[in-house]
């Protein structure tokens, strides 16, 4: 019998450092996603070009949820997510950015989908009433 | 009896500050820098001098996309539990690391090179990939 793998409130995952993930590529004004292979621990990411826009959900990168690192600068989040969006803020042609995460050992789908989208009910803001919304976590603003 | 060693997933090695790692050199390119730990890291700290430089954690991956670049002069720390990394380039780096008493031997090799199988990351079916832990990002 193996160990259950642990799930996403899990405290010890991430308090151990991460395993690192980097990639490089670049954006343009259309958003482009960030898929992780784990539960991020933190996310540093460097946009050498120009500025960039990072977001959540695509909703929100697209619109008002969203950083917007500076030409050539650096942000690191220690936030537990299992994907993000890029964006160059407007204008042509392309932002050249780099990330390295550190990823716990979580498996990504035991994270529930983060969206601001649903209607928000502060009386039931995880929409347990509705067992179509189980794996969601909704709140807004701050999502998109 | 001895105490057993600590392993790759103690969380309280993690969790106490790290012994010191200090080293000043010059990068290469192909192959790229290779520096080794003789622990598993908590942090790495990497400061490029004289030009940007590209870090990353497998020879294949610094020299393809799976790579972090950083810019003159500039600083960037990462909490990275790892035994060795890769820096390439033409210019001066330095490092400080914060080391844990978790011996390499413990830490799998970190790899994407092999075909990934969401359903079977760490390849537990496969005795050949024991001590081998293969994602997307790794390179």
């Amino acid at each position: 019998m193996q160990y259950p793998s642990p799930g996403y409130n899990d405290v010890p995952a991430y308090l151990a450092s991460g395993l690192p993930y980097v990639t490089a590529s670049s954006a343009s004004t259309t958003p482009v996603k960030i898929s992780f292979p784990y539960v991020t621990k933190f996310i540093t990411i460097h946009s050498n070009t120009s500025s960039l826009d990072v977001g959540f959900t695509e909703f929100g990168v697209s619109n008002s949820n969203h950083f917007t690192i500076g030409s050539n600068g650096y942000a690191t989040f220690e936030v537990r997510v299992k994907e993000i969006y890029l964006k160059k803020p407007s204008g042509a042609g392309t932002v050249n950015f780099q990330i390295l995460a550190g990823l716990t050992g979580i498996p990504t789908a035991s994270i529930p989908t983060l969206t601001g989208s649903f209607t928000f009910n502060a009386s039931d803001p995880y929409h347990t009433g509705s067992a179509s919304f189980e794996n969601f976590i909704v709140y807004s603003p701050g999502l998109g | 009896m001895q105490w057993p060693q600590p392993g790759f997933n103690f969380t309280p090695a993690y969790q106490i500050s790290g012994l010191p790692y200090a080293l000043t050199g010059t990068a290469t390119s192909a192959p790229a820098y290779h520096v080794q730990f003789p622990y598993v890291t908590k942090f790495i700290t990497v400061k490029a001098d004289g030009g940007s430089l590209k870090i990353g954690f497998t020879a294949n991956g610094v020299a393809g996309t799976n790579y972090f670049s950083i810019s003159n002069n500039d600083t960037v720390t990462f909490e990275v539990r790892v035994k060795e990394m890769y820096i390439d380039g033409a210019h001066t780096f330095h490092i400080i690391a914060g080391l844990t008493g978790i011996p390499t031997a413990s830490i799998p090799t970190l790899t994407g090179s092999y075909p990934f199988s969401s359903s079977d990351p760490y390849f537990t079916g496969s005795n050949s990939f024991t001590n081998v832990l293969t994602y997307e990002g790794i390179g």
